[in-house]
């Protein structure tokens, strides 16, 4: 993974990046100032309520519904006056069956996004070195699929795989992920393989190569990092996902995000239970993004901003 | 052969040019150079065999359905068993602008929308430009800015349900100790409600605008600036003058991509509020969640879903065209 082509521009960027600091600021104390004042308050912000969330889940329920006065500022300090206690995760495996939830997810969303993203890099490849006809209106439909609302796709694709016997089950989810996944991967691989000087692919024809082992000796190794980038993003939106899951994985195909509704009852919300919940959805995310952290924006905005 | 010569610079054009050209000659035997990468087997090149069976998934999974939606559009369908669908020919789009919920909750999806761009757009700029004062430390800042992004929207909205709680939730405590919340509870009250979702989106998405208009800073062509800065451009004339031209394709591609991702998530409505109080925060796209899943009233959602497929792709059509400016103008 670590290539030189990746490496390169990298330290181009970062030198740019300070010669262009020189010149558009001043660097005033007091810009220096409020950049880091409002940054810090940004910052806080931002923290805040994963924090609360945090601290939430490792309290008992009367802990974490301890608010101070109104107005007594001094009373937020209070927020760490707790003794740790793990029952709200206990209760989730023992009581909620979350062990299940988090194992459909990780089925589906890795299903997903293997099957997306080995089609995808297929698709991709011959969309970046092929020269079809109606090229655009193919690229347009692909991304298009990708723009429709979630509900939109969800109301078809519920009445059709009520037909197929396909509700409920992992499969049935995996396919409806893919709905979303495919055309985004193919679109994101897309742009990584048109980034690639095609010289070198080029060359390895004339040594005698064929096609097929040009695109996995040279082209699928040289993409690797933004393959493995699209591959995380996919697994990221559809482990976030509720929509599909709540509709289409029905009763034996939850995830967590469904799990997580579920603790909100007609009677009660499980104030403590759902904070554990919560830490569990987001965590592992939070660490794999992250981890792409270099193609998040481009990722994002499927190739159209780079960092 | 002056075509070749023409795209000397980009590799990429020239392979595709010369593609196009082996595909007219495509009767004789081609040029050697042509043959190497594009020689065809039963009619089609190596790329448009791995396309293929791609496309096919693809339009499986994505064209059968949006044609079963259209097809769907004008039948009564059936939801018990013994039932059959029934056509209805226009009665299922006529119904929808004879519904309030629906026309209504168009205007709450675009009072949704413009508040929550604007509001983003303007915090994202900000940010961007704080963050651009930077050096060492901007990785790491960054980093933890973008957190909010990754986390599903069903989490946000539980995050902010608790944080908006009218007896225990710290932004109520909050809003109450500054003086600003008057009434009791936020999630419950008509405007509040809809003020709450937008910050919850505020949080999510304002770290997305800042890292795109970020990108679009760094590219800022330096001897523009340095040109203004010699000319005597103030900074605030400089700002307007050379940076924010630089940056429209990366402004527009902000904002319509925040656009459709509003448009496609119900989430944090579906857990913060369910579309009320009194429906006052019922947007069409979650009110064809209802229809489809609490109604069952399959032709009305199908004709609902349509109409709101056509504007999301309308805009998708002016996504994609920018972009593909954008990605001209960008290229390395």
């Amino acid at each position: 993974m670590t290539v030189d082509v990746t490496a390169a521009p990298k330290k181009r960027k970062r030198s740019k990046a300070m010669e262009q600091d020189t010149i558009i600021k001043k660097r005033t104390p007091l810009a220096q100032a409020i950049t880091v004042v409002v940054l810090t308050l940004w910052i806080v912000w931002t923290l805040a309520p994963l924090l609360i969330t945090a601290l939430g889940s490792i309290k008992t329920t009367r802990e974490a519904f301890a608010t101070p006065t109104y107005g007594d500022w001094r009373g937020v300090a209070s927020i760490f006056k707790f003794s740790p206690t793990m029952v709200h995760f206990e209760r989730l495996f023992s009581q909620q069956g979350f062990g299940a939830y988090i194992w459909h997810g990780l089925v589906a969303s890795v299903g997903s996004a293997a099957i997306a993203v080995t089609m995808g890099t297929l698709g991709a490849y011959g969309l970046s070195r092929g020269k079809f006809k109606r090229e655009g209106d193919i690229s347009f439909w692909i991304i298009s699929t990708r723009m429709a609302p979630a509900v939109v796709v969800i109301v078809p694709l519920y009445y059709i795989f009520k037909g197929l016997g396909m509700l409920s089950t992992l499969t049935g989810l995996i396919i409806a992920y893919t709905t979303f996944n495919l055309s985004f991967s193919i679109w994101l691989i897309k742009g990584f393989f048109d980034d690639l000087p095609v010289e070198i692919e080029e060359a390895a024809f004339v040594d005698g190569d064929s096609h097929w082992a040009v695109f996995r000796k040279i082209a699928v190794p040289l993409a690797a990092p933004g393959i493995v980038a699209s591959f995380v993003l996919c697994v990221l939106f559809s482990w976030n996902d509720f929509l599909f899951a709540a509709v289409i994985g029905g009763h034996s195909a939850k995830t967590v995000p469904v799990g997580i509704t579920e603790l909100r009852t007609t009677v009660e919300v499980l104030w403590g239970p759902l904070n554990s919940a919560t830490i569990i959805l987001i965590i592992p995310m939070i660490a794999l993004g992250i981890l792409i952290r270099k193609y998040l924006i481009q990722g994002l905005t499927m190739g159209a901003v780079r960092e | 052969m002056p075509d070749e010569q023409k795209s000397g610079t980009s590799s990429h054009g020239g392979l595709l040019r010369r593609v196009s050209k082996g595909r007219k000659a495509s009767t004789g035997p081609a040029p050697q150079e042509l043959s190497i990468l594009h020689r065809k087997k039963f009619g089609m090149s190596f790329y448009g065999w791995i396309l293929m069976p791609v496309i096919i998934l693809l339009a499986a999974i994505t064209l059968y359905p949006f044609f079963w939606m259209i097809v769907k559009s004008f039948y009564h369908v059936a939801t018990k068993p013994g039932q059959h669908d029934e056509w209805v020919g226009l009665k299922n789009y006529i119904g929808l602008f004879k519904d309030g919920l629906f026309l209504n909750g168009w205007w709450i999806q675009l009072r949704y929308v413009v508040i929550s761009l604007v509001v983003e757009f303007v915090l994202g700029f900000a940010l961007a430009l704080f963050l651009n004062n930077l050096k060492r430390t901007a990785n790491v800042i960054t980093t933890i800015i973008l957190i909010p992004m990754m986390i599903a929207p069903v989490a946000v909205g539980f995050l902010h349900m608790y944080l908006f709680n009218s007896s225990f939730g710290w932004y109520h405590w909050f809003l109450k100790s500054v003086g600003l919340l008057s009434g009791g509870s936020i999630l419950g009250d008509m405007e509040w409600a809809m003020a709450a979702i937008i910050i919850a989106d505020v949080w999510e998405w304002t770290p997305f605008m800042a890292l795109i208009f970020l990108a679009g800073l760094k590219k800022v062509p330096l001897d523009q600036l340095e040109a203004a800065k010699c000319d005597g451009a103030p900074p605030v004339k400089r700002f307007f003058d050379v940076v924010l031209p630089n940056m429209t394709s990366v402004i527009v591609i902000a904002v319509l991509i925040r656009f459709m991702d509003i448009m496609r998530y119900i989430d944090t409505i579906f857990v913060m509020t369910t579309g009320g109080p009194a429906g006052a925060t019922k947007t069409v796209s979650y009110y064809l969640f209802d229809v489809a899943f609490r109604y069952f009233e399959i032709g009305r959602g199908a004709a609902h879903g349509f109409v709101l497929l056509l504007v999301t792709i309308i805009i998708a059509q002016v996504f994609v065209s920018v972009m593909n400016k954008s990605r001209k103008g960008m290229a390395r």
